[in-house]
């Protein structure tokens, strides 16, 4: 009986412990919070809240157009000459390529198993429930078309860009920035860096011109580094962002992502940024489209597709603001992966996802006249500078994507 | 001493309800898996991008690329998605953690020791899904925050298996299907799977050999 007066207490006891085990185990399973950087990202959210007050916004998620489709007429515009398969059967998952200013040659980004952690304390703030924890390290690969070689640049490297004069391809190896030179086949530091932080990491890319967009500090925003005309004001990102420089990296579209921020959902939105230091928002609600937007070789149109209800692509004029809708189809078909031609007068794009219906690779001519479908299959058409290649992706049974060179002869001489 | 008694029986019963409460919680939430998804995106730069989210997050940022988000979508619809998409990150967390050894299905298919991720490309670059971060949007959310927790299982455990979780597959297809119909959301995912005129195998998602069951699953929330 003596013993029977401790028995509850031992209940008790053990009851405790193993609700004390419980929520470890539970904690230990769940997420970790995610430490809140130094910055604040204020300048992001002062952005982002510029853009969302605008009340015009072209927003994806109310966007319904009760007009017909804008199909432009089926027509031969170009013929194919020889579409033949460039990459080889070595393993390598080959991805995005890079022309040269003269399309004599193309960088393709090849992403290895090895890797580059990132900080936790990188993490947008409050957007705990979705983190970036590492990036690929990746081979960037050289290739002559006309020569059929291939040639390594580096076994760590990303975002290459040629010089304008298509000597050089500058490239960020982690957060540094190399200069590769085709005359020499040897890269060097190219004398700038950026910090080691998610936006160090993500973002920073080079120029045409050997400068180099990234924060000066840890988690300050993106400025133009070297030479003395920054040609943008500071931009403030996140990892949950994207950007598409200008070509002549004067002007920059952000996509903003949507997230949580300071525990309220913001909703995704596009901003364009001119060199003065102004904003114009694009659209809300429509990250894919920031994600997908091409600008023209001018600098003066921006292209995208949108993937509403009824997908399609509008092609906006920095100079007047004003947008037009080019293709909207009558099918619910993906559109996406589009590409200007050199002189501007047509955009090749991908339709169809190969899920509801196959893919396809279509031209169409800027000024809405005409369109062709080029391949059937195939997606990520790439445009070579001279006009007399594109360069597309098919699916490959042993990696994700096999790539072609197509060459074309045109067959009338009309676009936009 | 029969105070002593009161107070003695009032302590075990408090103790032995606290010791249920307890048991009743673990086995309750066995099934929902307490880690998170790794899972590795191409970028648009053409580089791989290692992300660690909810398995809440993850659907938050699939659902309005798969589904939609237009006024076309029916709310349950939406909800039909989340709970397909769900079952989806549900059975591949717990099939890649607990290593489940039949069937073959360790979904996350790269890297080695504490690194495995499961591979997932956006179709505009070459893939089979649309996971992109930062997509999220408001109706999406709703529909994901409503359905909370509800998922597909089966109805007994399989031999073997360490839980009764059913992967859903989706493709365009099933998606607007579970628009094209009527109901609430499980009344459109049954519509969208079951009639689909191919043997309903819930059990396929990283599957190599599958279980060609046609049992209907069950959608509890715990």
């Amino acid at each position: 009986m003596r013993n029977a007066k401790f028995f509850p207490v031992f209940v008790l006891l053990v009851a405790v412990l193993l609700l004390s085990a419980g929520i470890t185990i539970a904690r230990s399973q769940g997420a970790e919070p995610v430490q809140q950087g130094s910055s604040d990202f204020e300048l992001r959210a002062e952005t982002v809240n510029a853009a969302l007050a605008q009340n015009n916004l072209f927003d994806c998620a109310t966007y319904y157009p009760d007009l017909g489709s804008v199909l432009p007429v089926d027509h031969q515009i170009f013929q194919i000459v020889r579409d033949v398969k460039i990459t080889p059967d070595d393993g390598r998952e080959y991805m995005g390529a890079v022309w040269s200013p003269d399309g004599n040659a193309m960088v393709l980004v090849v992403p290895t198993d090895g890797y580059r952690d990132i900080l936790d304390s990188d993490a947008l703030p409050s957007d705990d429930e979705t983190r970036l924890v590492a990036i690929s390290r990746n081979e960037l690969m050289l290739y002559f078309p006309n020569q059929n070689v291939w040639d390594q640049i580096t076994s760590d490297g990303a975002r290459p860009t040629w010089s304008t004069d298509a000597q050089s391809i500058y490239y960020m190896m982690g957060t540094d920035l190399m200069k590769f030179d085709l005359n020499t086949r040897t890269a060097i530091y190219a004398g700038l860096r950026a910090p080691y932080t998610a936006v160090g990491l993500l973002f920073s890319r080079p120029l045409p011109d050997g400068r180099l967009l990234a924060p000066r500090q840890p988690h300050a925003p993106l400025e133009i580094q070297g030479g003395k005309t920054p040609a943008l004001s500071p931009i403030e990102v996140a990892d949950s962002d994207h950007i598409v420089l200008s070509p002549w990296s004067d002007q920059v579209v952000v996509g903003y992502g949507a997230n949580t921020f300071g525990g309220h959902f913001v909703p995704a939105v596009t901003v364009l940024h001119h060199p003065n230091g102004e904003i114009t928002p694009l659209l809300k609600n429509c990250h894919f489209s920031a994600i997908e937007m091409v600008w023209s070789p001018t600098g003066k149109q921006i292209a995208y597709p949108t993937n509403t209800d009824i997908p399609e692509i509008r092609i906006y004029d920095v100079e007047s603001g004003q947008t037009r809708v080019l293709v909207r189809l009558d099918t619910g078909d993906l559109l996406s992966g589009l590409s200007w031609s050199p002189d501007g007068k047509f955009l090749a794009f991908t339709q169809g996802d190969d899920r509801s219906t196959p893919r396809s690779i279509w031209v169409v001519s800027t000024n809405g006249a005409m369109r062709q479908r080029l391949t059937e299959g195939g997606l990520l058409p790439n445009w070579s500078p001279d006009g007399r290649h594109i360069l597309y992706a098919r699916p490959s049974a042993d990696r994700l994507l096999d790539w072609y060179l197509l060459e074309y002869t045109a067959v009338e001489a009309e676009g936009g | 001493m029969n105070k002593q008694i009161r107070v003695l029986t009032t302590l075990t019963a408090l103790g032995l309800t606290l010791l249920i409460q307890l048991f009743l919680t673990s086995s309750a939430h066995a099934l929902i898996p307490g880690y998170d998804h790794k899972h590795r995106y191409i970028k648009p730069d053409y580089t791989y991008a290692y992300y660690t989210t909810t398995k809440e997050a993850y659907i938050k940022n699939t659902l309005p690329n798969e589904w939609g988000y237009g006024e076309t979508w029916h709310d349950n619809a939406l909800q039909a998605g989340a709970v397909m998409i769900r079952s989806g990150v549900y059975w591949r967390v717990n099939r890649s953690v607990l290593n489940s050894p039949w069937p073959n299905n360790n979904c996350y298919k790269g890297g080695s020791g504490d690194t495995l991720y499961y591979r997932t490309v956006p179709t505009s670059r070459g893939g089979q899904e649309q996971w992109l971060p930062g997509s999220s949007q408001t109706r999406t959310d709703s529909a994901t925050n409503a359905t909370y927790g509800y998922h597909a299982e089966r109805v007994s455990l399989p031999s073997g298996r360490p839980d009764k979780l059913v992967g859903l597959r989706y493709n365009a297809t099933i998606q607007n299907r579970t628009n094209s119909t009527t109901g609430t959301w499980l009344q459109r995912i049954r519509y969208a799977v079951l009639n689909m005129g191919t043997p309903y195998d819930p059990n396929v998602e990283c599957s190599q050999e599958d279980d060609q069951t046609n049992t209907d699953p069950t959608y509890p929330n715990n």
